[in-house]
């Protein structure tokens, strides 16, 4: 994973990280996987870890998203669509911004890359992810510093 | 020759939108702005301000609400006087056979907000309340879906929101309790910014793909200023709509500090499709400036407005001005808000957001409140709307 967002948020240039707007194309990759592991990633920038996921959208075509309210009352929104354009992340701090762009590389790899694909989506954050999608109803979820 | 251009009437002064309304109706070359006018029995303070605005304009103050309406050469009434008495404002000129142009969101209950809509449609009025659908960004995404560009559409995510206010003065680390109804939605220092803000998403959406909103998710929250907190009203939300077709939506509003933007505020919207993902965003195509002169700082906040809500304070401010990014599409590809009203009256067409459009808008807003009470989903026909405290007539 890049360390330039964690750094930036230890350093305290944002104040303290407060909301993640999170937008990534799925390109025929798992949807559901890939919000698992934005879940975790989110967790980890906003410092919180446990949550709850209310989701909407279908996986299997990949057109989802996912609002993600942490036990402090940050809050993170992540938008999967298919396709890979117009990729980005805003993350929120109560002093301040930060606000990425897609490019080359897929802002997905760059934000989420380490929990994609050094570790599998953690089991509970998927397993709750799905019981959200399915029931319409919000699900809390333990560990999502995972 | 009677003059044929029609005439306006200003209800609200400064420190309202009004002080951007009635210079947008008075540029154009089709209106004559009448007067300033407003109920008669609003406080001095503002009455004072009213007044004020009327003396910017070279305009009579009209102190009598049904005065100023009685004036045959009033065709159209710009709505801006505060949140609580709108509604029964707007029936009254509806009534008296005006044309509304209105403040955004158009009540502040939902039985208001249908009553203006009712009235306006029985009276035989155009209505249209002020939104972003004349944006260059509105428009763009409107083209992109006639054109295909992302197949059939899934899901839209509108974004807006203002770098205003200095930031960083909430205490963190608890959520917000929203109450789910509240009844107070007008502070000189704070907005309730789910609604102030959210307004315009819920807006695009509902034009972009005017489906019904059946199912509402919301979250407001702290995150930026005390003033905020103070007033018990949120500076931030999130909302996720289940639209009729099978359609989802969410809109990110919220007021997030001066420093937190390189101009006004990120304005975007997604459109998903099942062919695609589209992103447009409100400040490209633009040119970025890094130069050696003076950086943008936030100047120091003033006192009566400190989250710089209105124009007279910020001109009176003469604070910094953002130079980083200068956008390269320019107003004038759009027709301006209050312009297409003025378009739509004169050639007898609705307007793209009507009054029965803006109440659909106040329902999903209030919807949001009360799902973020009870921190659940809502259906919004399951929900029992309190009468409007200032217009019990409504509902």
């Amino acid at each position: 994973m890049l360390p330039v967002w964690d750094t930036l948020v230890a350093a305290g240039r944002i104040g303290r990280p407060v909301f993640l707007r999170f937008a990534w194309g799925c390109d025929g990759q798992d949807a559901a996987g890939q919000a698992a592991a934005a879940i975790s990633r989110a967790g980890e920038l906003l410092g919180e870890p446990s949550a709850v996921l209310f989701a909407r959208g279908e996986a299997a075509i990949g057109c989802l998203h996912v609002v993600v309210t942490f036990r402090s009352g940050a809050t993170a929104l992540l938008i999967c669509g298919p396709g890979t354009a117009e990729e980005d992340a805003v993350l929120l701090g109560n002093r301040g911004a930060v606000y990425a762009d897609g490019g080359e590389v897929s802002v997905y790899q760059r934000l989420c890359g380490a929990a994609a694909e050094a570790h599998s989506p953690s089991p509970e954050i998927l397993a709750a992810l799905e019981e959200a999608l399915r029931t319409g109803a919000p699900v809390r979820v333990e560990g999502c510093d995972a | 020759m009677p003059d044929q251009r029609l005439g306006v009437l200003l209800l609200g002064g400064n420190r309202t939108h009004q002080e951007n309304y009635a210079r947008a109706l008075g540029a154009d070359p089709r209106c004559l702005l009448i007067a300033v006018s407003d109920e008669r029995d609003v406080p001095p303070e503002r009455a004072a301000l009213n007044r004020a605005l009327a003396a910017e304009l070279s305009l009579p103050y009209v102190a009598d609400l049904h005065e100023a309406l009685a004036r045959p050469e009033v065709d159209l009434v710009s709505v801006c006087v505060e949140h609580e008495r709108r509604a029964r404002v707007a029936v009254q000129c509806a009534a008296a056979g005006k044309h509304l142009y209105l403040d955004k969101p158009s009540a502040c209950t939902v039985p208001g907000a249908r009553a203006i809509a009712d009235a306006a449609e029985r009276c035989g009025v155009r209505s249209q309340v002020f939104s972003f659908v004349h944006t260059p960004l509105a428009r763009a995404a409107r083209t992109a879906l006639d054109d295909g560009a992302v197949g059939q559409l899934r899901a839209i995510h509108a974004e807006v929101m203002f770098a205003k206010g200095p930031a960083g003065s909430a205490t963190l680390g608890t959520p917000r309790v929203q109450e789910p109804f509240p009844a107070r939605f007008s502070f000189p220092d704070s907005k309730r910014e789910l609604r102030a803000t959210g307004v315009y998403g819920v807006s695009l959406i509902r034009w972009l793909a005017p489906a019904a909103v059946r199912r509402v998710y919301g979250i407001t929250a702290n995150y930026f200023f005390a003033e905020h907190q103070r007033n018990d009203v949120e500076d931030f939300g999130l909302i996720s709509l289940d639209l009729d077709g099978g359609l989802t939506a969410t809109v990110t509003a919220g007021r997030i500090g001066a420093a937190s933007h390189p101009r006004g505020g990120p304005q975007r919207l997604t459109l998903v499709g099942d062919r695609g993902t589209l992103t447009l965003d409100g400040n490209r195509p633009r040119l970025e400036v890094f130069a050696d002169e003076e950086p943008w700082t936030a100047g120091e906040p003033d006192p009566e407005d400190p989250m710089s809500f209105w124009r007279s304070t910020q001109v009176r401010a003469r604070g910094p001005v953002k130079r980083a990014w200068l956008l390269t599409r320019g107003e004038g590809e759009a027709p301006g808000d209050a312009r297409a009203f003025v378009d739509c009256i004169l050639a007898g067409r609705e307007a793209e957001v009507t009054a029965r459009d803006g109440a659909h808008a106040v329902e999903t807003l209030m919807a949001a409140y009360v799902s973020a009470a009870r921190g659940a989903p809502v259906c919004v026909d399951d929900i029992a709307w309190p009468p409007d405290p200032a217009f019990p007539a409504a509902g």
